[in-house]
């Protein structure tokens, strides 16, 4: 097995990859959901904090979930809520869609980075070798 | 007839005279009313800093509606929910609550706005550095009641509840990921708790 044997190995294994995290990250998307992380109170401590201050404590802000357990979500009027007590007791961390979003941009960089590579250095090399193998015949 | 208003406006004035400011404890019981939140945004994901540790204590007179006191937070407990990152915030390169794990807010002046709303200043003190800081804060204030006892709190109530921004390096936070901005410089810093005077 020859040099040349294994980058070509190791460039589609590359190529491999980022399609498959490209696939991936684009499919999770799928799962995102505009959410409000949130700890959940008692109604009695509502009452306490004031009729404006809601039944739920705010985690940050509003932004895009991808949680595949659907219970971990809930509805309060139009605000979609993600509930930070299920997520920890069942150990479950939110991945964010922002974080997907980053990584499928990323991949399918890669992606059009292999084809470029593969368009300059491997076809040419193709193409020289198919040329000779002509030659000879 | 002289007597008569004399009466009265003494009957007027009483409360007001006896009202004296109440000092509240943070109610350090009530883990899940109190919660203090730092929000930071990154390239790459915004992260929540999340601790009930809240502890101080607070001057307040619900007749005059002013105050003052300390609200002290514990930095070293803010857990985002990955125990790598949580140590790199403690860490002197960020945060360094390895070093000062205290976020302290002391309460100087409290002026009334509306209802429950009130204008808090004072300083606060990050990573060993002072700053002056004015925010608005909801705080509401119950009388010892079913409610308040039923959850645990042998007085009256005081339910606090604020938000504000704060820049990093305001306090002498300057990590190479704020300078090449993939962190935001300014954070947000949340804390809700519930208090009582007994």
């Amino acid at each position: 097995m020859n040099r040349r044997f294994w980058v070509r190995v190791g460039f589609w294994a590359m190529t491999v990859s980022s399609v498959l995290l490209f696939v991936g990250s684009a499919i999770l998307l799928h799962w995102e959901v505009e959410a409000l992380r949130v700890i959940p109170m008692q109604p009695d401590l509502t009452s306490l904090f004031g009729e404006e201050v809601k039944g739920y404590t705010p985690l940050g802000s509003r932004q895009g979930y991808i949680v595949l357990d659907p219970q971990a979500f809930f509805r309060e009027g139009d605000m979609v809520l993600l509930n930070q007590t299920y997520l920890q007791v069942h150990g479950i961390y939110p991945l964010q869609g922002r974080t997907v979003r980053l990584v499928r941009n990323f991949s399918l960089g890669l992606v059009l980075l292999m084809v470029l590579i593969h368009e300059v250095l491997f076809k040419p090399g193709r193409a020289k070798n198919r040329r000779a193998e002509q030659h000879l015949t | 007839m002289k007597k008569l208003l004399i009466t009265s406006l003494l009957a007027l004035a009483l409360p007001a005279a006896l009202a004296t400011p109440m000092t509240f404890s943070v109610a350090t019981d009530s883990e899940k009313s109190n919660v203090a939140t730092v929000e930071s945004e990154a390239d790459l994901e915004n992260f929540t800093g999340l601790t009930h540790q809240i502890t101080g204590n607070l001057r307040f007179d619900p007749q005059a509606k002013t105050g003052s006191g300390t609200l002290v937070v514990n930095g070293a407990s803010l857990q985002t929910g990955v125990a790598l990152r949580d140590e790199h915030m403690r860490s002197k390169d960020w945060l360094n609550f390895d070093g000062q794990p205290n976020i302290t807010f002391q309460i100087s002046k409290v002026q009334w706005v509306k209802a429950d709303q009130y204008r808090v200043s004072g300083t606060l003190t990050l990573n060993g550095v002072t700053k002056v800081l004015t925010t608005e804060a909801k705080v509401k204030f119950t009388p010892r009641n079913e409610v308040t006892q039923m959850i645990g709190l042998k007085g009256d109530a005081l339910a606090v509840t604020t938000q504000f921004k704060l820049k990093l390096s305001d306090f002498k936070v300057s990590h190479p990921a704020i300078q090449a901005g993939r962190v935001n410089n300014e954070v947000t810093v949340s804390v809700k708790f519930l208090a009582s005077n007994e």
